[in-house]
């Protein structure tokens, strides 16, 4: 069960009560905007959301319970937003379908749960079908909601152990109720997915407090490689969703603004996605292999200054972000020859279905 | 302020000073019970307990305005537990010959548990005080 202990009941009434009418609005986009004759979609579309975003704005009384706050909020989100686009059918449809989310139950929290449990089956799934020769066991994850008012609009994440124990992992979702906006909202599946698969499925089995912001391979490198699972595996991480294209579209805007934090994690992301293109070369699964290569590297237990190293060296090997744009033959055999030995690396460094890390690091001249 | 009994925080801007302490005064009166518990968990015996917790929950933190947050949207503020803590000092001499190091002990344990409570009970989330960021531009 995710923990909400910091969420106060305002923070609840708003934020539970935006995140069912982003969904709703999601559902009903297309049919609410092009309601009025002539005007333009987005601007309509923007007093919308406008009037979703602007919620921490309103009169909240503290007496009214959450559940009773969430209840009452669609009649007075249609009386607010009744000025721009009037009470026709299609603004019936869309508060029907977010006065039937509310019935429902499904809070953020409860989708947010829902979420989490969905990405962990699939990696164990991933586990056994990557991982079955090392004697890990993957670890117990939990989900905690924090807020913090200072925070821009992207949400954001962090991965400790739960209650100190090195066997668990714990992903706070920080969010800020006075800037949850729709792509926040929509983002939210991939911020999990990306903690679960860049800092859960790190040093396994051993203590964690967090990762340097910087760190060009949990940051960048798995940055990269989960965001290749995340559009290949969306199907299973959102089964049934109506919406699953409003998220993948806010996922992948969010992988992509989140991978250009710093230059290092740029680096680490770009590294990867030419790696990738090297694999092809050598492997017509090229996908498998990288991710096959970057789970044995993630899991292992080793400073994360190794794991940097690894991006450092496949970057200068791969020559990442340096060539220019005139063509230089002479620079580009050098290029080409350094490349081929690096795909010959890798595949050497597979043994019995596995990566070593180690052949591969030696192989690298990190050791 | 006393320093060490003065705990510094960032709130919404929305939030007032004197609404925050009025709420803080309010929670603390009803909290004698929780008070008790929390005297007790110090070593203080039930019976004497009560009479503690009696004083102790007038003695309502002190919370005044220290100017702008590290947002605009913010203010920073300090909680002194400095009366809550001072009525304490006397009272427990009789349990403890470090009557002030348990007073501060009990007094911080107190303002944890009314913190939750002006959370939970007010929407007032009280955020520890972030550095602002400093300003890395080189002058030339």
């Amino acid at each position: 069960m995710i923990d909400e202990t910091d969420l106060s009941p305002r923070d609840r009434k708003i934020l539970y009560a935006q995140a069912h009418a982003y969904a709703a609005f999601a559902a009903h986009e297309h049919s609410l905007c092009s309601n009025s004759g002539g005007e333009n979609k987005d601007s309509l579309k923007a007093a919308i959301l406008a009037d979703i975003a602007g919620l921490h704005q309103w009169h909240i009384n503290n007496a009214e319970s959450p559940d009773e706050f969430i209840a009452g909020f669609p009649r007075k989100l249609a009386s607010s937003l009744e000025p721009k686009i009037g009470t026709g059918n299609s603004v019936a449809a869309f508060l029907s379908t977010m006065q039937g989310n509310i019935a429902s139950g499904r809070t953020l929290a409860i989708l947010m749960d829902q979420w989490l449990e969905k990405t962990v089956a699939l990696g164990e799934r991933y586990f056994k079908q990557y991982l079955a020769n090392r004697k890990i066991v993957p670890p117990e994850v939990g989900i905690a909601l924090k807020i913090d008012e200072s925070l821009m609009t992207p949400p954001e994440g962090q991965t400790i152990n739960l209650d100190g124990n090195p066997s668990t992992r714990n992903i706070f979702v920080t969010l800020n109720t006075t800037r949850f906006a729709l792509e926040t909202f929509f983002s939210i599946p991939s911020l999990i997915f990306h903690e679960y698969w860049c800092h859960c499925l790190s040093d396994i089995g051993q203590p964690k407090s967090g990762c340097d912001p910087t760190a060009e391979f949990e940051e960048g490198w798995m940055h990269y490689v989960q965001s290749r699972i995340f559009d290949r595996e969306l199907g299973s991480v959102l089964p049934l969703d109506p919406n699953v294209g409003v998220f993948e579209n806010e996922g992948n805007a969010y992988t992509a603004a989140r991978s250009k934090t710093s230059a290092a994690r740029l680096l680490g992301f770009r590294t990867a996605a030419e790696f990738r293109r090297l694999l092809w070369t050598v492997n017509a699964d090229a996908d498998t292999l990288l991710i096959q290569l970057s789970i044995d590297l993630n899991q292992a237990v080793r400073p994360s200054q190794f794991k940097n190293r690894f991006v450092d060296r496949i970057a200068e090997l791969l020559q990442t972000g340096t060539q220019d744009c005139r063509p230089d033959p002479s620079a580009d055999q050098a290029v080409i020859a350094a490349q081929s030995s690096l795909a010959k690396l890798v595949l050497s460094s597979f043994q019995a279905g596995q990566f070593d890390v180690d052949i591969f690091a030696k192989h690298l001249k990190i050791m | 302020m006393d320093e060490s009994t003065t705990q510094r925080y960032e709130v919404p801007a929305r939030e007032s000073t004197e609404g925050i302490q009025a709420n803080a005064a309010a929670l603390l009166l009803e909290s004698h019970d929780e008070v008790i518990d929390i005297l007790e968990k110090h070593g203080i015996p039930h019976d004497q307990a009560g009479p503690i917790a009696e004083q102790v929950t007038r003695q309502p933190p002190t919370i005044e305005y220290e100017g702008s947050g590290s947002i605009a949207a913010m203010i920073a503020i300090a909680v002194s537990l400095a009366p809550l803590i001072k009525v304490m000092v006397p009272l427990l001499e009789p349990f403890s010959k470090q009557g002030a190091k348990l007073a501060y002990n009990i007094g911080m344990d107190i303002w944890k548990m009314l913190r939750k409570k002006l959370l939970e009970k007010n929407s007032i989330r009280l955020t520890e005080k972030k550095k602002k960021a400093e300003n890395t531009r080189k002058q030339k």
